[in-house]
């Protein structure tokens, strides 16, 4: 009897033994990720499964933290982070491309920033997703949410205000892939044959120099397609500027507006 | 009231008293604890020990790692010992797969610094964490009092990604000083208690930022703080086994003027006697951990999870020592697994540690994995013992003689730092059997003087249940020896066991005509298994030996102190003895004088091995001068007064004391034979008065053997029903007192 109750005692330690060195934790039986409906909880298993990589998850989870407490900013957050990595989002896919474009001679090429390794398949659903993450993240640079993140938060602007381009140049494509930013001077044939030709009063309006959206044939992008495109650009620098002024990096933030600030002069198409 | 009442009342209380904070315990959130590493807003050293153990260090805190864990430990301590330097390096398997990762791609990296982007390397460093941390320490730790201090550097860099990337770091680097005391006290019947002070100051520089954009990395400034506090802590030890510690840690503790929220932890650790003096040395350790009343700004729950993390503050941890060489840990830490290997020598320790721990906000959310490595060098040395006071006297191993007696099994060690008399043992009367050990016994014949000249004998060993069986016999012409060894063996080569008892009879046929029978019964005393029950000592004329049946491993040395009835040192014996076997008292005391005969007194024996473990075994003994010989005379007591109602057979509390005072009366004579008799009234049928009869003996039997140790086989049972009334049966008077249990002692002289 005492031989058994030995073993026993001996094979119960060693379980515990074992059951202590599998891995899992002895609490985690409490706990089941995405079941609660608590924006707390629904967060922070949104943070462990970013951590451990489970992006579809982690943005199912942030989804729903979001559905139960809109205002929550920490869970739009890491909605817009794991949503776009859950797309397939490569950081370096895009600085590479960025780089390389910008190399080019035409820099201000609307195709400049579209990445083409974001697994979209084509420009609507990448316009349909840079739509979302801007949905996301603009209620809390608007200061319609509460928590960690703030309306003048520089994270969150200086991205919102990156997605905002992105999204007007993904637009662009979408009419053709051959439209581009021109410059243009008055009174050239360029300027004279557009199609349909600027109207004579904005064209008095313009610098001699200007920049004018228009494929090699000199077509021009409908009115109402440019009135959502200057809506967009508005707001994209309007993120930009309040990143530069919370920013210790102003100077570079504002390089980057003036660069997008040209694209002001579409509003005269 | 009994002191084993009274300590299980003391330790209800104090568990009580220091549970209910729990119930508003504070906590770390996600944001805390993404941020800080491990020496980073509280003045505190992780040890490599403590969390191989899970973390659970506050009621064992018997090395360096008392200083931050439970000051109170120190008074425990024995030895100094001084560490110069304990190097510690740790991170988590994220951060070393990380730093894997960036060696393997050296050239990426370097390319990355020149412009030429790796989309991959890009990606990776986008959402990466990398945690290191490394740690000097100087300590010296003496008993009652030690002081360290470290340098340190905490490293913690992560970086998450929307699109452009954001990052998190916290540098430190900084210095930390601990001054700690402890004090510790004997409290007679109450236990042990040890109290202890730290003070601790750190000066750090630091640099922490949370969610910065890579575009203000620019913006990176270190910081000077420095700060400065105090813990207290208790351990309490009902018994030499158990530990119970509080630790308040950062009572009073501010950090830049900040004040840190008191960190109130309560702990328990295990020690088991049963491995005392063998290679292997076990605890098993629980804490309770930031048990706070109250919470400030960043340690706080939120009410739906506070709940499920004062779970997180447990804290379970068992450590096995292998020879003082090898350490093997495991545990739970915040529920996750632990684990630790040290290598343990006399100038280095090398140690490692493995450790989950919570990131996320609710247990099993978001482990995070951490290697600790340390190497330590170190010297020390035990503390002096106090002089010898008398030369040590050596006697040869009596290892097969007659012992006339029989060892009473509950002497219990001490396995503790700090040596303290709390071993008694009942005191082993002597008596006229045959006794002996498991290997050979030698039996001495005790023969009438005026028996003239024999001219055979024959002795004959019975088995008790099979009293015609004969287990082993012994015969022979003339005069029979004085003394004769019996190997321990039956006539079937079995060795005899000593939960029996074996009569015997000593037939002797005498010259001139006649037989002399001497007959008893005899008691065999076997090997007692567990190390620290194997107490016993023989008793001669004026020698009084003391000896282990089993040779104890790594013993370093051992003392004998005899005291006198009126607690007076009057002898005292110490020698670095290796190996203890045997000793020979001379039963005299520092002037010479032979002890009396038949008077009392107190002998205490510790014997130390080379880990400080201790058995110190203490007990009273009366001397006789003279040989002990076989006799058939025997004392009988009968304690009578166990009333039992009308038709009942159990026990009730008011009987207890009378059958606990029998109880202490058997056990003080372990050679008593006892005869516990039933009886009832002549109300009813006789069948069934005589069953009730039997009922009633069997109670106080199973109470004897159950609740007081009695060894089952000193104890016969008889059912007399109403056959033996002491009282008249016609009144009421009288059936109440025949409804009775006795108790016979018979008791050999």
């Amino acid at each position: 009897m005492k031989l058994i109750t030995s073993l026993a005692r001996q094979s119960f330690l060693f379980l515990i033994l074992l059951g202590m060195l599998s891995g899992c934790n002895l609490f985690s039986g409490m706990h089941h990720d995405g079941v609660e409906t608590n924006s707390h909880v629904l967060v922070a298993d949104g943070i462990a499964a970013l951590d451990r990589g489970d992006y579809a998850n982690a943005a199912e989870y942030f989804r729903l933290a979001i559905k139960h407490n809109p205002q929550d900013s920490e869970a739009r957050v890491g909605y817009a982070e794991a949503y776009l990595k859950a797309h397939g989002f490569s950081l370096g896919s895009f600085i590479n491309s960025f780089i390389s474009k910008m190399e080019e001679e035409d820099q201000e090429s609307l195709e400049l920033a579209v990445p083409t390794e974001w697994g979209c398949a084509d420009y609507d659903e990448l316009i349909q997703l840079l739509s979302t993450l801007i949905d996301t993240l603009d209620p809390i640079a608007l200061g319609q949410t509460q928590g960690p993140y703030r309306s003048n938060d520089l994270n969150v602007n200086i991205n919102t205000g990156i997605f905002y381009i992105l999204k007007i140049a993904t637009r662009i494509q979408t009419i053709s892939t051959d439209f581009e930013i021109k410059m243009l001077t008055k009174g050239s044939t360029e300027v004279n044959n557009l199609n349909p030709p600027i109207p004579p009063a904005i064209l008095a309006e313009l610098p001699d120099e200007f920049t004018w959206i228009v494929d090699s044939s000199g077509n021009q992008p409908s009115a109402d397609f440019l009135t959502q495109m200057q809506t967009d650009i508005d707001a994209g620098i309007a993120r930009l500027q309040t990143a530069a002024d919370n920013s210790s990096s102003q100077e570079m933030i504002e390089e980057i507006i003036d660069m997008f600030d040209d694209w002001q002069i579409l509003a005269y198409q | 009231m009994p002191v084993r009442i009274l300590r299980s009342i003391t330790v209800f209380i104090l568990g009580c008293v220091l549970g209910w904070p729990c119930l508003s315990a504070a906590s770390e959130t996600r944001r805390q604890q993404f941020i800080l590493g491990d020496n980073t807003e509280r003045i505190f050293i992780q040890g490599i020990r403590p969390m191989g153990m899970g973390g659970a260090f506050t009621a064992l805190a018997n090395d360096e790692n008392a200083l931050f864990y439970n000051p109170a430990g120190l008074a425990r301590i024995k030895h100094w010992r001084f560490t110069f330097p304990g190097l510690t390096f740790g991170t988590d398997t994220r951060s070393f797969n990380n730093l894997i990762y960036l060696l393997g791609n050296v050239d990426a990296v370097g390319n990355f610094m020149g412009g030429d982007i790796s989309p991959e390397l890009v990606d990776n460093l986008a959402h990466t964490r990398i945690h290191l941390m490394t740690q000097g320490g100087l300590t010296y730790i003496e008993p009652n009092y030690g002081f360290g201090t470290w340098l340190f550097t905490d490293t913690l860099l992560e970086t998450g990604a929307i699109l452009l990337p954001e990052a998190s770091w916290n540098i430190r680097l900084g210095l930390i000083e601990n001054f700690s005391f402890g004090w510790g006290w004997d409290i007679p019947k109450f236990g042990y208690l040890a109290g202890g002070i730290s003070f601790k100051a750190i000066q750090k520089g630091k640099t922490s930022e949370e969610d910065q954009n890579v575009l203000d990395l620019n913006d990176i400034e270190m910081r000077m703080e420095w700060g400065a506090g105090f813990d207290i802590g208790a351990i309490y030890q009902p018994t030499d086994e158990f530990s119970f510690a509080l630790v308040i840690a950062d009572l009073y503790t501010r950090v830049l003027g900040d004040v840190h929220v008191p960190n109130l932890k309560i702990g328990f650790a295990y020690q088991p006697h049963y491995l005392n003096f063998t290679d292997l040395d076990a605890t098993l350790a629980v804490d309770l951990v930031e048990l706070n009343w109250q919470g400030d700004n960043e340690f706080k729950n939120t009410p739906d999870n506070a709940a499920q993390l004062n779970f997180s503050k447990l804290r379970i941890g068992v450590e096995f020592i292998l020879s003082g060489l090898v350490a093997l840990r495991t545990g739970l830490h915040q529920g996750y697994p632990t684990a630790g290997i040290s290598l343990l020598t006399s100038f280095i320790n090398i140690d490692w540690a493995y450790y989950g721990r919570e990131l996320g906000t609710y247990p099993g959310q978001n482990p995070e994995w951490n290697h600790r490595l340390s190497i330590d060098w170190h010297t020390g040395s035990k503390v002096a013992p106090p002089t010898p006071t008398v030369t040590p006297t050596m006697t040869p191993t009596p290892t097969a003689t007659a012992l006339p007696y029989t060892p009473t099994p509950t002497a219990t060690s001490t396995r503790r730092p700090t040596p303290r008399p709390t071993l008694t043992g009942k005191v082993p009367k002597l008596h006229g059997k045959f006794v002996g050990f498991t290997g050979t016994i030698t039996l001495i014949p005790k023969l009438p003087d005026d028996l003239g000249e024999v001219a055979s004998w024959k002795l004959s060993i019975l088995d008790k249940r099979k009293k015609t069986r004969i287990v082993k016999s012994y015969k022979g012409q003339g005069f029979p020896p004085k003394s004769f060894v019996w190997n321990g063996k039956t006539r079937q080569g079995k060795r005899v066991s000593s939960k029996k008892q074996y009569p015997f009879n000593m037939k002797l046929t005498l010259a001139a005509g006649g037989t002399k029978i001497i007959a008893g019964t005899l008691v065999i005393v076997d090997t007692i298994p567990k190390l620290y029950t194997s107490k016993n000592y023989e008793i001669y004329p004026d020698k009084v030996y003391f000896s282990i049946k089993q040779p104890l491993k790594n013993v370093k040395n051992w003392k004998l102190d005899v005291f006198n009835d009126a607690n007076k040192l009057i002898r005292s014996y110490r020698t670095q003895e290796a190996l203890f076997k045997a000793f020979a008292w001379d039963a005299k005391d520092e002037d010479g004088t032979v002890v009396s005969n038949n008077a009392s007194y107190r002998y205490e024996l510790t014997i130390t091995d080379g880990k400080e473990n201790q058995i110190l075994i203490s007990d009273r003994i009366r001397p006789v001068k003279g040989q002990v010989y076989l006799t058939e005379n025997r004392t009988t007591i009968k304690v009578g007064g166990i009333l039992f109602s009308t038709g009942k057979a159990y026990l009730t509390s008011e009987m207890f004391d009378k059958v606990i005072k029998n109880a202490y009366l058997i056990q003080d004579e372990q050679s008593a034979e006892v005869m516990i008799n039933g009886h009832t009234d002549s109300t009813g049928p006789r069948k069934l008065n005589m069953r009730l009869s039997l009922v009633r003996a069997e109670s106080v039997r199973r109470f004897l053997v159950d609740q007081q140790s009695v060894p089952d086989y000193q104890l016969d049972i008889k059912g007399w029903g109403p056959t033996r009334p002491i009282e008249n049966n016609k009144t009421k008077v009288g059936r109440k007192k025949n409804r009775r249990v006795e108790v016979v002692i018979r008791i050999p002289q």
